[in-house]
């Protein structure tokens, strides 16, 4: 419902009509404004806006102003629940792997090593008891261990919704109209771009698709600080560990789809996770990627 | 299941029974042993071809057939929370009001849930042990969640209506950052009544 609505809206004139003059005549500034679906009616709810800009130019030129949705770029501030997220992300995917060995899994010391009585030492029989050195131990770790654990739906819904909110009321979030087959991939050209514009020490773009062409491909092979990210992807620990992200009108399309789906979503939100359902997809997680030289970014 | 299988050969009709279900490729494979591969290529020529079942692709056609499928897409789940319906008068026989213009006027904002219901909800706590009877006492507690604005504003004029109505003392603490107010020692549905009367 809500897909078609936007997909409807998107077509009908906002995006497209931005678009299309952006390419015509970059010098107007545009009107970019949508109607935003299921807008709250509180009167104390401001729409929050950001520029849109292009990553042609060095140069920040703005193409026109966009509205956000208030609902998931004007939460209220909740950094306890965002640290529950980043908690949880840290955490989820822990997994000990120590183990050890008890006298009974040492090898040996099955023999009783002296008489039990008249030599003068100790009662003792195996010599993997815990008390002896190079015996088995008593309370060790005992693993494998596991530290997973699933967030409830709406605390992570919610958590993304106060990191955005955090990262637009910080300034550090901008909207481009297009990241995908840029012309420029010097990485001086990014460097004096991102210096520019105030982006500060690292760079998150997020677009719509998977795989991203062009300039910013390029580019994000060359400068370690800088990397690109498809909107599924999209965590409350990259978006804090990042200075800025840079979200192309694609993605914040469908970020705000996304997020406002599951905030509207009928039913329960509390959906049950085991970590036994989801241990082989959690174990498998990085045997798609396919660069040999870069592990998996978070 | 016992099958027959006619096969004609030299003018003489075999019926071979068998119990498993045949598939043509066995059939292929008879007459192909029988007369067809004396003429062409002998059994030995080529063992594994006759050894092997013959293996015949058949691709379904697809036809569309026009079906009203309103019916069924009315079975769907609901996905996303619709919109209420228009009804002929307000409040329901359920008791649910939609929200009124009125409850713009205020200098504090109480936000609906996504089902459109207010956002109250009850908890129950642990109160203190009961000396006399040695069992622990619980306190029933009411949060007010989505409050936007002036919170305060909203508690004293919501604490004024519940002593006003319930003739006691209602002890009430608001937490302004998460916009939740809590109220101890008044009921659900008087707290529903004023919000309702506010226009929320």
């Amino acid at each position: 419902m809500l897909s078609r609505q936007l997909r409807h809206l998107i077509s009908s004139r906002a995006f497209s009509a931005a678009v299309q003059d952006a390419t015509s005549s970059s010098d107007t500034i545009l009107d970019t404004r949508r109607e935003l679906w299921r807008k709250p009616e509180s009167p104390f709810v401001k729409t929050p806006q950001a520029w849109v800009s292009s990553l042609e130019t060095v140069e920040d030129e703005k193409l026109g102003l966009v509205d956000l949705h208030p609902d998931v770029f004007r939460t209220a501030p909740r950094i306890d629940i965002l640290h529950r997220n980043l908690t949880w992300q840290s955490v989820y995917r822990n997994v000990q792997m120590t183990k050890m060995l008890t006298k009974a899994e040492m090898p040996g010391g099955g023999r009783k090593p002296w008489p039990q009585k008249k030599t003068g030492r100790a009662h003792v029989g195996s010599i993997r008891a815990p008390q002896f050195i190079r015996g088995g131990f008593a309370n060790g770790v005992r693993g494998p261990r596991t530290w997973f654990y699933m967030l409830p739906d709406a605390i992570r819904i919610q958590g993304l919704c106060v990191a955005l909110t955090l990262k637009h009321t910080q300034d550090d979030l901008h909207i481009v109209d297009n990241i995908q087959n840029l012309q420029n991939g010097d990485p001086k050209f990014w460097t004096d771009l991102c210096e520019a514009r105030n982006y500060g020490y690292s760079v998150l773009f997020v677009d719509d698709a998977d795989e991203v062409t062009g300039g910013l491909a390029e580019a994000q092979q060359a400068l370690p600080w800088l990397n690109v990210m498809p909107v599924y992807g999209l965590n409350c620990f990259s978006l804090i560990k990042y200075d800025t992200v840079v979200l192309s009108r694609s993605a914040l399309e469908r970020i705000e789809e996304r997020l406002l789906t599951h905030i509207h979503r009928a039913g329960p939100m509390n959906k049950k996770y085991r970590y036994m359902d989801y241990k082989e997809k959690i174990l498998q997680e990085a045997e798609a990627e396919e660069d040999p030289l870069m592990p998996p970014v978070v | 299941m016992r099958t027959y299988i006619k096969i004609q050969f030299q003018s003489h009709v075999v019926l071979i029974a068998t119990n498993a279900c045949i598939s043509d490729s066995w059939i292929v494979s008879f007459a192909s042993l029988n007369f067809s591969s004396s003429k062409t290529e002998k059994l030995w020529e080529n063992p594994w071809k006759h050894a092997l079942p013959q293996k015949t692709k058949t691709l379904a056609t697809v036809e569309e057939v026009p079906v009203d499928w309103s019916y069924v897409e009315r079975l769907m789940p609901i996905e996303i929370v619709p919109d209420v319906p228009k009804h002929e008068s307000y409040p329901t026989p359920s008791g649910w009001t939609p929200p009124t213009e009125a409850g713009k006027t205020h200098s504090y904002f109480v936000r609906r849930r996504p089902d459109h219901l207010l956002p109250l909800y009850l908890e129950r706590k642990r109160d203190l042990l009961n000396e006399k009877t040695l069992d622990f006492d619980y306190v029933e507690l009411v949060t007010v969640r989505n409050v936007d604005g002036d919170v305060f504003a909203c508690e004293q004029d919501l604490r004024g209506y519940l002593e006003e109505n319930l003739g006691h003392p209602v002890a009430s603490h608001v937490d302004e950052l998460k916009g939740r107010i809590k109220v101890k020692g008044a009921p659900r549905a008087l707290i529903e009544q004023f919000f309702y009367s506010k226009g929320f």
